[in-house]
């Protein structure tokens, strides 16, 4: 009998998960959902922070304790906190999948969450995909020597995604977005403040290449009152912001000049009405850029199916030889004949 | 694999089936395996045998490959016995269970729904549980949906275990005999075992440190998707809870709430209990002074919140 468990598919995405050194506990949730989800499609890319080896060994630990056909896709690294590739940047590089996405300590996965995206994944057309998270309000206390999560109120979940909300967003953790992983690291490596960059990244990609929307409730987020998250402070993140804002605006993402950078600091001026006024003119821009660059993402998708397939097709397969030939030719500093002058 | 000790309880491991395709029951033995395998290796448990009881029309298995592939995945690391079982007919999660009891004489039965992930540590942790004599069930922790009932913080005791996955001292099957499969076909035979239980002298308690994944998922809305089966069996086993645990007048509200409603499953579940109760085929009613009963709106525990509040 053959079985879907025994064939190890090519990802579609890699869940990108960072965690401190002393995450451990908080993470072995997370691990539980990704090992249970209902197709296989994906890889996981673990990035600890701060971590020495034995603290990377304990969670190489707890991924070895999972049966194999989920552990040897997990791939652990560890990052000092001043090195100067931030955790999110790393897990990125490491990937081989066509999307990523983010997940943090204490974030748990529905079981559809790599099917959602595979069956989403055709019409993405190079957009970033987005699913409904729900919201569960949690209590940690002690058990027998342990620590456990009890969850003390229903999930809601959050209204589906939305650019504008997004990027007046206090401080917070991107959640429920995959992102093509080509767009991705075009906007790495543009010098986005560490403390911002996979917000930032998120909104770049998101306003670049247009997102679609599953509508699937698939991510579970457990805030508990303290210590979740490990959020900036206020005055700290607009500066980021501010920094992160004009490293977007030289990335050419067909805003208005300054857009933008225009909004920064908006989260603390939400109660003066022209501030919806100026997110409204807002909206309407990005709606055109959205548009713009899902455009561009499908015309870029469309371009590497048609590399992929050139690559496979019979006449370029067959001409193999002849570019040998004249790969050999070049190196030998031949020039085959009405050739033009380099 | 450690060498087992001496004393080290025998496990059974009961799976019943309707309609789950290989892949979805591979991974979920691959899951098991390691999971007994951690708990073999602290001495926890001893030999272990895996059953699966298929209520599917057709065997949703091929009998043989399954024997071979899932009984190899099984023998790597556990070295697990493996027995499938097609039963020819839809036996539900109670029927199913009972006749997956008769199989084995082991000293404990881990029973897990087929749509579950059992954590590595997962029968290590419900069966440290079992250090308290007292304790018969024990209830695993359901991720991602927790199920909300409260539970004793420091004892872990509670009102019921869930049948999704709990652990169970065969004693506990000997006293009690099994669930009431002839009251309930799929939904509440765990609440009705575990007030038995109860009645019969034995603890049922939650162990929040031991992990199962269940999948259950949220519509748009935050509700827990139900199937049409799942909307009329609830509502037919609440009938029979409310009659069976001696709450005739809730029986009745039930009945008519049911009924007014208009849906479909619920009126036909409503057909049921009366065709029940004309055939005098209703259970002899329990726990008439309400020693371990709980009723507490729609739920048979104190709830820390519910999902469709």
């Amino acid at each position: 009998m053959t079985t879907e468990g025994e064939e190890c598919p090519a990802p579609n995405v890699s869940a990108l998960l960072t965690c401190r050194s002393d995450d451990v506990p908080r993470i072995a949730e997370t691990l539980l959902s990704l090992a249970a989800q209902s197709v296989r499609a994906f890889d996981v890319q673990i990035v600890v922070v701060g971590g020495s080896d034995p603290d990377v060994g304990g969670v190489a630990e707890l991924v070895g304790s999972f049966e194999e056909g989920f552990s040897r896709r997990v791939q652990v690294t560890a990052v000092d906190p001043t090195a100067s590739t931030t955790p999110f940047a790393l897990g990125v590089g490491r990937s081989r999948a066509p999307y990523v996405a983010s997940l943090y300590p204490d974030d748990v996965l529905f079981a559809h969450w790599a099917e959602t995206l595979a069956t989403h994944l055709p019409a993405a057309g190079g957009r970033a995909i987005s699913s409904l998270v729900a919201v569960e309000p949690a209590e940690e206390t002690s058990w027998d020597g342990g620590r456990i999560v009890t969850t003390v109120e229903r999930p809601r979940v959050s209204e589906g995604f939305d650019l504008v909300d997004f990027l007046v967003s206090p401080p917070g953790q991107p959640r429920g977005l995959a992102l093509p992983r080509s767009a991705v690291q075009r906007v790495l490596g543009r010098g986005l403040p560490p403390a911002t960059e996979a917000w930032a990244v998120h909104l770049a990609v998101a306003i670049g290449c247009g997102v679609l929307a599953t509508g699937e409730v698939t991510h579970l987020s457990r805030p508990l009152p303290l210590g979740s998250g490990r959020l900036t402070d206020q005055g700290e993140w607009e500066r980021d912001c501010r920094a992160a804002f004009e490293v977007l605006d030289r990335c050419g993402l067909t805003l208005g000049p300054g857009v933008l950078g225009s909004l920064a600091g908006s989260a603390q001026r939400t109660s003066v009405p022209r501030l919806e006024e100026e997110l409204d003119l807002v909206r309407v821009e990005l709606r055109r850029s959205e548009e713009v660059g899902r455009a561009h993402a499908e015309a870029e998708a469309a371009a590497q199916r048609r590399v992929v397939r050139l690559l496979s097709s019979t006449s370029w397969r067959a001409s193999a030889p002849l570019r040998l030939l004249g790969d050999v030719a070049r190196r030998l500093g031949l020039k085959s004949e009405g050739s033009p002058d380099p | 694999m450690a060498e087992e000790g001496p004393s080290a309880p025998a496990l059974a491991v009961q799976v019943v089936l309707y309609r789950h395709g290989a892949a979805s029951v591979a991974t979920l033995l691959d899951s098991v395996d390691r999971s007994v395998a951690h708990a073999q290796d602290r001495h926890a448990i001893g030999q272990t045998t895996v059953l699966i009881g298929d209520c599917s029309p057709e065997p949703a298995l091929n009998p043989e490959d399954a024997a071979a592939a899932l009984g190899d995945r099984l023998h790597g690391r556990s070295r697990s016995r493996f027995s499938y079982r097609h039963f020819q007919s839809n036996r539900g999660s109670a029927g199913g269970n009972n006749d997956l009891f008769a199989l084995s004489v082991s000293d404990l039965v881990l029973i897990i729904n087929p749509d579950c992930y059992a954590s590595p540590n997962l029968v290590f942790e419900l069966c440290r549980a079992l250090d308290d004599a007292h304790a018969g069930i024990v209830e695993a922790r359901q991720v991602p949906l927790e199920h909300p009932k409260e539970f004793d913080r420091r004892t872990g005791e509670t009102s019921w275990a869930s049948g999704a996955c709990m652990l169970i001292r065969r004693a506990v099957v000997e006293r009690i005999g099994g669930f009431d499969e002839e009251s309930f076909f799929m939904y509440c035979d765990d609440v009705d075992f575990s007030w038995r239980a109860r009645l019969g002298g034995y603890r049922v308690v939650y162990r929040p440190t031991a992990c199962v994944f269940h999948d259950k998922r949220l519509d748009p809305h935050g509700q827990v998707v139900a199937g049409e089966a799942e909307v009329y069996y609830s509502a037919e086993a609440s009938l029979m809870m409310a009659w069976k645990w001696s709450q005739p007048e809730r029986a009745e509200r039930l009945r008519h709430v049911l009924w007014e409603s208009g849906s479909e499953p619920h009126r036909r579940a409503v057909e049921a209990f009366e065709g029940r109760r004309a055939s005098d085929r209703l259970p002899p009613p329990l726990d008439p002074e309400g020693r371990v009963s709980q009723f507490i709106g729609a739920n048979y525990a104190a709830h820390r919140f519910g999902y469709d509040d």
